[in-house]
């Protein structure tokens, strides 16, 4: 299941701490690397009259503060210590010790990606966690995941003008799995599920080696739309396994063979966490760019 | 650009900027500072102060709250957007005494990836991103020669905070910082974390390390150094 809602949160709690039994069974290795580890979240505003809203996300090193998120924002990712967070949504100016409209608790697995999203109209907004998966498409490929957040849209097929139905039955506020789809660009329609009206159209480019998502966005006097948003970028090829670079002139005499080899996992980067301000620089660019990259048009 | 992308902007909203702007700072002379009860959107023209506090569905951005603790994201003008494409012309690792033009680097016909020709420059991976592009740049280069050290021999000693410069030819400085360095049988390359899809501008720098098989005339790892975009520069 890729997402929690906030009604859920005892499950998702429960859920958690089960994950969290799992897990601590694994080898010392394990733990050690996920002692050390990362995960990478960012947040985006998709309620179409929830206006602006002040974001709290709060993991094990960082609390951070997004004030006046606005309709369609899309933050850059940025990492912290993977782990227990907490995301919270209020009025934007209101006071952090005022109640939340919104509250997620969660566990953020070291090594994955994450993306946290209001949606629902204001009076039922819900926070939903969604998981973004950063495996490799296939060699020449893009992968595309699309989510429904429009208000009262009834469920839709996502089809390609050719036809290629890409996920049936899609509904608030879920997420599809990925799709791979070649490198291009595709008319894409949300059609009533099962039938052939189509009720949101758009174009959606993607290059190579590209992760994307496509939010259903609407309704409360917002046009209905396909809004995509990059996730990350890879290589267009990779090469197949190790890189030859020695030819053994230094391996013998000066060196012993096994030598300085101080490169288990360089320290847990205390620079690199704490210079999590860095991160967040470059996390903030990040979003941005990558979507201004995405031609898109309702 | 700020963390929170406005990928429409509201006319309203910089008229609504100012008008925040003249209320804060109005708010701050009256108040001294203290905290505010809860700040009512400026210019929101109805004038009821009733017990409503900030609500969901303003039109008006409000003034951020006074949150100790937090650090504030998202405002405008604290960073530097990753650049558009361009090569990479030139790569200086200060700390190690690395300064080298780069090679353009594609595949072998065996489907490896081309390493340099010179035992003294590195290259560049050029079917990825080129470095400040999201997603991960890829430079190479030989740990040595078959006589002695060459441009990576001292990659080994990069920590985690170390810089990496990369000059580009649009004229643009790059400023990486490293995260963290692994060395990786080449049995098992994780070529998904080297080349797969990264969320924002990467850097992995790789060179070989380990044993060396004299059989094979190879060495046995590879050792990948990984960094993300931290500056740039013209």
């Amino acid at each position: 299941m890729e997402e929690l809602l906030v009604r859920r949160r005892r499950i998702a709690t429960l859920a958690a701490a089960l994950a969290v039994c799992v897990l601590a069974v694994p080898t010392i290795a394990r733990a050690q690397a996920r002692q050390q580890g990362r995960a990478m979240v960012r947040v985006a505003h998709f309620s179409p009259d929830a206006s602006y809203v002040d974001v709290y996300m709060v993991s094990l090193n960082r609390k951070q503060l997004f004030p006046n998120v606005f309709y369609k924002s899309v933050s850059s990712y940025w990492a912290v210590s993977a782990g227990a967070f907490t995301y919270e949504v209020r009025p934007a100016g209101a006071t952090p010790e005022s109640d939340p409209v919104i509250q997620v608790k969660g566990s953020l697995q070291a090594g994955k990606a994450y993306t946290v999203v209001a949606v629902g109209p204001k009076e039922r907004l819900q926070g939903v966690l969604l998981r973004d998966d950063m495996t490799p498409p296939a060699a020449g490929m893009a992968k595309v995941r699309f989510l429904d957040a429009a208000l009262n849209l009834p469920p839709v097929d996502i089809a390609l003008s050719g036809g290629r139905v890409l996920s049936s039955g899609v509904d608030f506020p879920k997420p599809t799995r990925y799709a791979q789809l070649a490198s291009g660009s595709y008319q894409v329609q949300a059609r009533r599920a099962g039938g052939r009206s189509v009720l949101v159209d758009g174009k959606v480019a993607v290059r190579p080696g590209t992760v994307t998502s496509v939010a259903l966005l609407g309704g409360a006097g917002k046009p209905r739309e396909l809004f995509a948003f990059g996730d990350a970028a890879g290589s267009r090829a990779a090469p197949s396994g190790g890189i030859r670079t020695g030819a053994g002139g230094t391996a013998t005499s000066s060196s012993p063979p096994a030598a300085p080899v101080p490169l288990a996992p360089v320290r847990p980067a205390p620079a690199a966490l704490a210079g999590g301000g860095l991160l967040t620089l470059l996390a903030l660019c990040v979003a941005a760019a990558v979507a201004r990259r995405l031609r898109f048009s309702a | 650009m700020g963390a929170v992308r406005r990928p429409r902007r509201i006319p309203a909203a910089s008229r609504a900027t100012a008008a925040v702007a003249v209320a804060a700072l109005a708010a701050l002379l009256a108040l001294g500072g203290c905290a505010r009860g809860g700040a009512q959107p400026a210019g929101s023209g109805t004038a009821a102060p009733g017990p409503a506090g900030p609500r969901l569905g303003a039109d008006l951005p409000a003034t951020p709250p006074q949150a100790p603790g937090f650090e504030v994201a998202g405002l405008p003008g604290q960073l530097t957007p990753p650049g558009p494409s361009s090569p990479p012309l030139r790569l200086t690792i200060p700390s190690i005494g690395v300064t080298t033009r780069l090679l353009r680097l594609g595949l072998e016909a065996d489907g490896s990836m081309q390493v340099p020709v010179a035992f003294d420059r590195a290259g560049w991976f050029a079917k990825g991103p080129t470095p400040g592009q999201v997603g991960p740049a890829v430079i190479a280069g030989h740990v040595d020669s078959r006589t002695g050290p060459a441009v990576f021999y001292r990659l080994r000693e990069l920590r985690a905070g170390d810089t990496v410069q990369v000059e580009r030819a649009d004229g643009t400085r790059l400023r990486f910082v490293v995260e963290d360095a692994r060395r990786y049988p080449k049995t098992s390359f994780p070529t998904a974390a080297v080349f797969g899809p990264a969320p924002w501008a990467a850097l992995r720098l790789v060179t070989c390390g380990g044993d060396f098989d004299r059989s094979a005339r190879s060495y046995r790892d590879n050792l990948v150094v990984f960094a993300h975009l931290a500056g740039v520069s013209r």
